[in-house]
């Protein structure tokens, strides 16, 4: 499989790449990793590929002054998993990196272009509307910004506008004291979750307090369990309390089926999932 | 578009179409035969080479994205006088390969490895080393061939190691579930 | 045959380090892909998207404007040109697969037109543009709907959809069934998958200058089954066609057969006057190369309340894809199961009936194991059911009925020359030791006999259109004393250009360093190729054999100018030398270049020349190699995930040549088998579409899903073969399904029919009530 014949130019600003992307049939080039197999397989045939991987300025990350964490697009996968800063302010990013692919893909691949790619079971648009971080989009006309939890309308399609650029990911301050843990099945490491859990989450004698879940697999996106972080406060940790609404909050979803997976066992495996997830985050 | 890609140490400039793969022009354009294509998906590894000293899939990238790179594959790895590397060696020695066509990705992929973690147990080299497929060996040899090419090497550097990584270790509430 | 050869093993038996390795380490090999010649034609091949289709118009207006100089060949081209494997057998039903389907489609990805231009991204480029008209058709895609009446016939002229049924035994199972204290009966699902070499395949053909001279390179394991093969197709002269395997990535028999490409590309060669050169990638390889293991078993077993098992009924039905493949044939994986499923176990009243269907799939083709590993999964998980309803340990079931005393014939006629069954269980025993503690542990295991090197008689058993497993070395020695071997053997990963250099180093007393192997070319004398586990056997037995011969020589003509007898002499280091005065004697590159440039020295009456050839033939039945897997798992219930902790194999091969070799063979195989334990699966959707298409959905285990693979050998000598060996290419691949389906269904304590055990699976099978509800 070869790619189709398509134009290429590489942006060196941003003005150039938003300039860039007003040719009708430009695609973004970041990474690659998600955009050359679809090249590699024709299923994507755009007239003009845009590389914004050399834009200056898009691939830090850094400390917002009210304690969150800012990151720029182009931060690379395996650069988020190693940055202290991010292993401080949250930690859930780098739990959920860690599934994404293999070393070499996330050398490349950039939390940017994963999130605009949104495929369904995307790990890091899981961890994002768990922590309700925020997506700067910017255009000719001037900038946005999207919670992640508006973001995602159906696999592979979002909120992002033709001619848009997706800047940056800003995550609020979390509570002191929260942990967190991101749990998936998948078939082997590295590959696409068949179901994905984030679990966010304190804990005060046993008791939890402050719990936020979001769950791939469970829909044609990733989304927040809405319902299952308020139903969950000031729950015990002993006994099998969690264990019985986790469950019951499963078995409420109306998950896909695939040719190998279906729509029972989604239900079932993301109750599990929970509750490991919120017992690994709370332990 | 001319693109320029230093290759194992040599300067080139090649004239190549935007969607031409950095793999097929290393391949068939720059003599580079040893870079091998089994899947164009960046599911198997075995195109793996280094760009700017980064671990990469030469099928997942174009060759115009690595304009003015530094590129090391494995025809780069052996001296120049013929000695093989570290890691060649122990292949050899272990038995990690069979029929070869996984190996000089699993090569570049593990010398990458051991520049960032100098001594791997087995369950982080398997971990780490989960992008590179390969149907012949079962794997077990090219475990034993890591471990062996990781002793080789300290012994190069005369037991020289660096700082503990910073990745994530499998018991911090995140993995696989079970 | 020959009975054992008088050894004195230095290089045979050691773990030496491989040859090739350097060249494979160091980027130096090269693969079908890497070679290319001045004006080479690029070819693509625009391929069916429907699964059963009639073919209406191909118009390439639209490919011709975009490319005015492509080439465009279509089945109208080419109407006689493709693949034919006839099973013969009684009934049987015969196809014809084109290189370019002219009139029906019968599988997604079936090839429909030839395109060229000089390179392959233009070349798939101008295949998009073609506009073919189809008529779809109603596919035919289970094995249900193959075998009922009103289905479509696939086929011309067929009465149904079945290439062949056979039935096969001895005994009369009624007895059986009457004197059982217990019937156990199940129902058994391998599903399809394949062996996915990590290198696609690719072929390049080049006719020369004078236009008289064609070859053929292929990534291949036979050359010369291609190579007359294809000499037949195109009405090509045989002994002008040349057929070479250059470097190959993985072969697993799923290149060891003949494909329609190899017959097109040379043709096109002939047709255009240019080179051409074709190379697939992964999703025409996973769509149309060969799929194997697709079975559906209906078992019964009639046991005594003691664990003897009086008798087995078996219906064995495969599901063989749209045309048969050559030269296995549509019947051979059903065939091979029904010969095999009695396995290692004592049980004389056998009755079985195969059925193979066609339906609208990628043709089935031999993948390491064939046949073996679902007979395999069968007969294991069901001595396990009866060790679990007769609340036996399942070791000690099998004890109670594993073959003792050899030679044994089976019910199908098999002859097991010699094994260590009962041994291997009781050593799994000891290696296993004590269940692991902790929640959803589950121990399996699975023993099994294999039949390998097996030769003519057997082959003309199964009514293929190969009837031929020999195999070949010519040896010869150069006036330098270096030795070259030419084998008919093509070598894709199982070091032999190590291994043959060993025995030849060995026997002639010479440095490993001064041997070469060549291999995987038609110059080397005629053989069988790869395949069947007889490489080190038969091939490693002719070189033995044709090495053996020029030692002789060697020695008179040392013995006639030392005026001694040869039996007073020795070799050894790179001389012959008087046992017991070593400075007494030549180098052998002297007596070598004696015979060669120098015949004066030689004994009166001898020719000079220092080349042998020989040809070795497997036995009649093949001799049996045995093997026991052990596999313990960890289960979770609630997500249906296995997690393999452990996995032992014991093998016994008898003499090896080299255990670093055996043991990485065997650590291949059983991680292909593991693969189909648990994640390989070909998955085909209603309207006959593969949706298993590329290595995001079709998966192969990765160092994550094996653990490490401990090997144990036992050392039971054939007495039957040069060497004392048997073959042991393929065991690997055939136990894991069984070992790990056991596991699993020891774990859940629930019956496993099926696999792979996808988390899915595994789940819905933790949820279904106890056993015996």
């Amino acid at each position: 499989m070869k790619p189709p014949p398509f134009e290429y130019a590489r942006a060196a600003s941003l003005e150039e790449a938003l300039g860039l992307l007003e040719t009708p049939g430009a695609r973004v080039l970041a990474g690659g990793q998600s955009l050359m197999p679809l090249l590699n397989l024709r299923l994507a045939r755009p007239s003009l590929v845009v590389d914004v991987g050399r834009l200056p300025g898009l691939d830090g990350i850094a400390a917002d002054p009210d304690g969150g964490l800012r990151l720029g697009a182009l931060v690379r996968h395996q650069q988020l998993l190693a940055d202290p800063l991010a292993a401080e302010r949250a930690p859930l990013l780098r739990q959920a990196v860690r599934h994404v692919g293999h070393v070499a893909i996330r050398n490349w691949g950039t939390l940017g272009g994963s999130l605009a790619h949104a495929d369904p079971s995307a790990e890091l648009a899981t961890a994002a509307i768990a922590l309700d971080a925020e997506l700067r989009l910017l255009s000719r006309s001037g900038e946005r910004g999207v919670r992640a939890r508006d973001f995602f309308k159906g696999p592979f399609v979002t909120d992002l506008r033709d001619q848009e650029l997706l800047t940056e990911v800003r995550v609020p301050a979390r509570p002191t004291g929260e942990s967190s843990a991101f749990l998936e099945v998948a078939p082997r490491q590295g590959d696409f979750a068949i179901v994905a859990v984030a679990a966010l989450a304190r804990v005060a004698e046993r008791t939890l307090t402050g719990v936020t879940v979001a769950w791939s697999g469970a829909a044609p996106t990733p989304r927040l369990a809405a319902e299952l972080g308020p139903s969950l406060e000031g729950m015990t940790l002993d006994g099998d309390d969690l264990e019985r609404t986790c469950g019951e909050a499963g078995r409420r979803l109306s998950p896909p089926s695939d040719v190998t997976t279906s729509a029972d066992y989604r239900r079932a495996a993301l109750g599990v999932l929970a509750v490991r997830a919120i017992r690994a985050a709370a332990a | 578009m001319r693109v320029r890609l230093t290759v194992n140490g040599v300067r080139n400039e090649v004239e190549v179409e935007p969607r031409r793969l950095l793999a097929d022009v290393l391949r068939h354009r720059l003599g580079c035969h040893g870079v091998h294509l089994a899947c164009e998906q960046g599911a198997c590894g075995a195109c793996s080479v280094k760009v700017d000293g980064r671990l990469t899939l030469s099928c997942l990238m174009l060759a115009a994205q690595a304009d003015g790179a530094q590129i090391t594959t494995i025809e780069g790895l052996a001296g120049a006088d013929g000695t093989l590397h570290p890691v060649q060696r122990a292949f050899n020695e272990e038995h990690g390969l069979q029929c070869g066509f996984c190996t000089p990705g699993f090569i570049l992929a593990v010398t990458d490895l051991l520049e960032r973690i100098p001594d791997p147990e087995e369950e982080t080299i398997r971990r780490e080393l989960s992008g590179n497929l390969c149907r012949c060996t079962g794997y077990t040899n090219i475990v034993k061939a890591v471990r062996t090419a990781s002793r080789l090497m300290r012994e190069v550097n005369g037991g020289a190691g660096r700082s503990a990584p910073t990745v994530p270790s499998p018991t911090e509430g995140g993995g696989r579930a079970t | 045959m020959s009975a054992n050869l008088d050894l004195n093993p230095r290089l045979i038996g050691a773990s030496v380090r491989r040859v090739e390795d350097r060249r494979l380490t160091t980027g130096a090999a090269r693969y079908l892909d890497d070679l290319d010649a001045p004006g080479a034609l690029q070819l693509t091949l625009a391929r069916s998207p429907h699964a059963h289709a009639r073919i209406l118009a191909i118009d390439d207006g639209r490919l011709r404007e975009a490319f005015p100089d492509a080439i465009v060949f279509t089945g109208r081209d080419c109407p006689d040109l493709g693949v034919r494997a006839d099973i013969d057998k009684p009934g049987a039903q015969h196809t014809f697969q084109p290189c370019l389907a002219a009139d029906v489609v019968r599988f997604v990805g079936e090839p429909v037109a030839a395109v060229l231009t000089d390179d392959p991204y233009r070349s798939e480029d101008a295949a998009e543009l073609l506009d073919v008209e189809y008529e779809v058709l109603e596919p035919v895609l289970t094995i249900e709907r193959a075998l009922s009446a009103d289905a479509p016939r696939l086929h011309p002229g067929w009465r149904d959809n079945v290439f062949v049924r056979r039935v096969r035994g001895d005994g009369d199972v009624e007895v059986a069934e009457r004197e059982a204290d217990l019937v156990v009966r199940r129902r058994f699902r391998t599903h399809r998958h394949t062996g996915v070499p990590m290198e696609n395949r690719g072929c390049l053909a080049l006719l020369d200058p004078s236009g008289s001279d064609l070859t053929l390179w292929s990534s291949t394991q036979l050359p010369h089954m291609v190579r007359s093969y294809v000499a037949a197709q195109l009405g090509w002269p045989e002994n002008r066609l040349r057929v070479v395997a250059p470097d190959v990535g993985g072969g697993f028999g799923v290149k060891g057969g003949v494909y329609a490409e190899e017959v097109l590309v040379p043709w096109l060669a002939l047709q255009t006057r240019r080179p051409v050169k074709w190379v697939e990638d992964r999703r025409e390889h996973l769509q149309a190369s060969i799929h194997a293991r697709d079975h559906l078993h209906e078992l019964e077993a009639f046991v005594r309340r003691d664990g003897r098992v009086l008798g087995v009924r078996a219906r064995i039905v495969c599901d063989s894809g749209a045309y048969s493949a050559f030269p296995w044939t549509g019947g051979s994986d059903a065939g091979m199961a029904a010969n095999v499923l009695l396995g290692p176990y004592d049980i004389q009243t056998y009755r079985a009936e195969d059925v193979s269907v066609t339906t609208n799939k990628c043709p089935v083709g031999t993948y390491r194991g064939v046949g073996r590993p679902s007979a395999c999964f069968s007969i294991e998980r069901l001595m396990d059911e009866i060790a679990r309803q007769l609340e036996m340990d399942p070791i000690e079931l099998r004890l109670r009925n594993v073959v003792r005393e050899f030679p044994h014939r089976t019910p199908t006629g098999m002859v097991y020359d010699s094994g260590s069954y009962a041994e291997s269980l009781e050593r799994m025993r000891e290696l296993l030791g004590e269940r692991p503690a902790g929640e959803g542990v589950g121990v399996g295991i699975a023993l099994f006999c294999e039949q390998t090197a097996h030769g003519t008689p057997e082959l003309v058993v199964r009514g293929m259109p190969i009837v031929a497993g020999y195999q070949s070395a010519m040896v010869e020695m150069d006036p330098q004393g270096t030795v070259s071997v030419h084998t008919g053997l093509q070598s894709h990963g199982q070091g032999m250009e190590t291994t043959l250099a060993q025995i030849a180093a060995d026997i002639l007393g010479v440095a490993l360093e001064s041997v070469v192997v060549r291999h995987g070319d038609s110059y080397n004398p005629y053989a069988m190729g790869t395949w069947g586990s007889r490489g080190s056997v038969l091939g490693g037995g002719s070189t033995a054999i044709a090495a053996t011969r020029i030692r002789e020589k060697l020695l008179r003509i040392a013995a006639h100018n030392l005026e001694i007898e040869p039996d007073q002499l020795e070799v050894e280091e790179g001389r012959v030398r008087v046992k017991g005065v070593p400075s007494r004697g030549f180098p052998v590159a002297t007596l070598a270049r004696w015979a060669l440039q120098e015949p004066r020295y030689l004994p009166a009456g001898m020719t000079p020349g220092l080349q042998e050839t020989a040809f070795v033939d497997g036995l009649d039945r093949g001799v049996f190699s045995n093997s026991c897997h052990g596999a313990i798992v960890r289960v979770d219930r609630g997500l249906g995930t296995v997690e393999l902790l452990r996995y032992v194999v014991i093998e016994d091969c008898g003499r090896v040549i080299n255990p670093m070799i055996v043991e990485g063979q065997v650590q291949g195989g059983t991680a292909q088998g593991i693969g189909g334990a648990l994640l390989e699966e070909l998955i085909y959707d209603e309207s006959g579409q593969l949706l298993t298409s590329t290595f995001a959905d079709y998966l192969l285990p990765s160092m994550t899903d094996i653990p490490s693979i401990e090997v144990h050998h036992l050392e039971t000598l054939s007495p039957l073969t040069p060497l004392g060996n048997k073959g042991m290419g393929e065991a690997g691949a055939i136990g894991p399904m069984a070992a790990v389906g056991n596991a699993v269904a020891d774990a859940l304590d629930r019956c496993v029919d099926e696999v792979p055990l996808t988390p899915r699976r595994v789940w819905d099978l933790a949820r279904l009530p106890p056993r015996g509800g």
